[in-house]
């Protein structure tokens, strides 16, 4: 048998040869009725028989008997409280393992959710690059075409035969312009989901080539008017927006007048000047 | 037009930056202004037969308005205005209070345009603008204004941006005209070659590129990408401010040979955009029409103040090697005076009465 240096190794040892039986199964043998002894109080008395043989040797004194049992019982009760204080502890990690696990549980929930909705995006960009694509190679057929047509000008520049040559051109430019509208009109209806911005920003930037195209024929439509004279275009005049520092006429308190700006100096343009005259014909 | 980069006026002794006083000798008519994003210059001749070039900073900057400051300011002699019942520092001074002081300071331009959304821009504009240009050496000289050309990559108004300084510059008495502004960089730099090549003006809002022979611009564009563009990416970058990004940029960095993750920020963006303009010439070259052909190798002349960082045309070259240029190119280079070069162009373009 192992010596016990305390109460709670006696409890401990009570605990250990005992033997846990339900109710039952006493019954079952017969026994109707038990005698119930805590192992506290066993322990208690072991404790007990223990002091008294001590005092009663005369090995040691009371006193010192007496400071022996105080000492077993403080360190019973630190021993007491180790044990209470593991087990309250034990019990905060259970509940915190319980709420991590129920975290983790929510988590693993939303990632889910949010590779579903990323794959569903991707299909989505997916489509509209297609799409882009396809809208891309019109715009270059269009451009092919476009630029035939600027040949063809060209050489009918080249001759006589302006007008009635320039009419027919001005007709395919007219077709041609239509077809930007049109195009441009389904490419501002195709959806765009907020979760694909680039997909939204590249169709942006089909609408602005479509724009600079369509500017590009504006301008060469109205120059081709001018040059044939039936353009209804006039220039404007320079705007003069003198108007809009009448109101700074007015002196501020200022000490500009006393600070002087940086100045640099450098070479002379004498030279720049005299090629200039020369290019241009001049002495 | 520019970043700048502190200027020592190398012709006077002491350093004081006083300015020259006009004698009795006759001096040329005609002045050219770079109305740039971030520097304002003025270009002259003067009685030396050389030129003389005001600078000030495109910029300003609202502060307390208390009589202590106001004569702080006074004896200073840090240019200020009072405006709206605000005491408002001009110019270079503003720039450098506000790294001090860790703000930003307030721009009359942005992205190479009088700024719409700035409310102060235009009484500012006037203060800095008369007092770089002054007045009149005699009623209607000749001044010509850079403007710059209409952007590929962005839409913007150029027509309200000319008219507004032609009308301001003739209320004080001249007689303004406009002149794209890279096409004033070839008037400046590619005398010698007869004012054939290409000039690039790399300003704080803008680069702008024009393509020309024997002076005559037959290819002119910009891009919405300058300094201003590099500081604000850089900015990103670094988690600062744009005027401290600026303040990296300028204190003296090679692009060639970062040194740390700053540098390595601002080197990478300048290349993205020298690459950038590269590509567009490219492009607008081979889809322009009426282009002529260069037999000859045409020279590359850079200018503007985002021009003057160290290793820049080293990088330009750099760059320009990786791509199949369409026209033949002799030599690459930065004009002497990268900061003032536009100046000197439209000065070219007054004097001769373009």
């Amino acid at each position: 048998m192992v010596p016990m240096e305390s109460i709670a190794d006696v409890k401990g040892e009570l605990t250990a040869l005992a033997q846990t039986k339900t109710l039952d199964e006493l019954k079952s043998h017969g026994t109707k009725r038990v005698r119930v002894v805590r192992t506290q109080q066993i322990a208690e008395m072991i404790s007990e028989a223990v002091q008294r043989t001590v005092r009663e040797s005369g090995l040691v004194s009371h006193e010192e008997a007496d400071l022996l049992v105080e000492k077993s019982r403080a360190e019973f009760r630190d021993v007491m409280k180790e044990r209470e204080t593991e087990l309250s502890r034990a019990q905060e990690a259970v509940e915190h393992l319980e709420v991590v696990t129920a975290q983790r549980e929510e988590a693993r929930g939303a990632l889910f959710d949010a590779r579903k909705s990323q794959q569903s995006a991707q299909e989505d960009v997916e489509d509209l690059r297609m799409q882009n694509e396809a809208l891309n190679e019109q715009i270059d057929a269009m451009r092919q075409e476009l630029e035939a047509a600027q040949e063809q000008l060209k050489e009918h520049d080249a001759t006589a035969d302006q007008p009635a040559l320039g009419g027919m051109n001005a007709e395919l430019m007219m077709k041609m312009m239509g077809e930007i509208a049109e195009l441009k009109a389904s490419s501002s209806q195709a959806p765009a989901p907020a979760e694909a911005p680039a997909a939204a920003a590249s169709s942006g930037d089909l609408d602005g080539m479509i724009d600079k195209l369509a500017k590009g024929m504006n301008d060469r439509l109205d120059q081709f008017g001018r040059k044939m004279g039936i353009s209804s275009a006039v220039d404007a005049e320079q705007v003069d927006f003198k108007a809009m520092f009448d109101k700074d006429d007015t002196k501020l308190e200022s000490n500009m007048d006393e600070v002087e700006v940086k100045k640099k100096t450098g070479g002379g343009i004498a030279g720049n000047l005299a090629r200039l005259k020369k290019l241009k014909g001049g002495d | 037009m520019s970043n700048d980069e502190h200027m020592d006026n190398t012709n006077n002794p002491t350093g004081d930056t006083s300015a020259a006083t006009t004698h009795e000798t006759e001096v040329a008519l005609g002045k050219g202004v770079d109305l740039g994003t971030a520097n304002i210059a003025a270009a002259v001749q003067n009685e030396d037969g050389g030129i003389t070039v005001n600078v000030e900073r495109n910029a300003f900057l609202d502060i307390g308005s208390d009589v202590y400051s106001k004569n702080m300011l006074t004896k200073l002699k840090v240019p200020y205005v009072v405006h709206n019942g605000k005491l408002i520092v001009i110019g270079e001074a503003a720039f450098e209070l506000a790294n001090v002081f860790g703000k930003e300071t307030r721009r009359p331009m942005s992205d190479g345009l009088v700024s719409p959304a700035e409310v102060d821009a235009l009484p500012m504009m006037k203060l800095i603008i008369s007092k770089v240009l002054g007045e009149p050496a005699a009623p209607g000289e000749n001044c010509y204004f850079c403007i710059p050309a209409e952007s590929l990559d962005v839409e913007n108004n150029i027509v309200y941006h000319e008219g507004l300084f032609s009308s301001l510059i003739s209320k004080m008495g001249y007689t303004a005209r406009s002149i794209n502004e890279a096409h004033a960089v070839v008037f400046a730099e590619l005398a010698e070659q007869d004012f054939t090549g290409i000039g690039l003006s790399f300003g704080g809002g803008m680069a702008n590129a024009c393509v020309a022979y024997k002076s005559i611009p037959c290819l002119s564009f910009s891009v919405a990408r300058g300094g201003d563009w590099i500081d604000k990416n850089v900015a990103n970058v670094l988690g600062c401010n744009a005027s401290k990004a600026a303040y990296i940029k300028e204190r003296g960095v090679d692009i060639r040979d970062p040194k740390n993750r700053e540098e390595e920020a601002v080197a990478i963006y300048y290349r993205n955009l020298i690459n950038y303009v590269l590509q567009n010439i490219k492009s607008r070259f081979e889809h322009g029409q009426d282009m002529p052909n260069f037999n000859e190798p045409v020279d590359i002349a850079c200018a503007g103040g985002t021009s003057l960082v160290g290793g820049f045309i080293e990088v330009f070259r750099d760059e320009f090697a990786k791509i199949d240029f369409p026209i033949p190119v002799g030599r690459i280079f930065r004009a002497e005076d990268a900061l003032t070069s536009v100046a000197k162009g439209c000065l070219v373009a007054a004097a001769i009465g373009e």
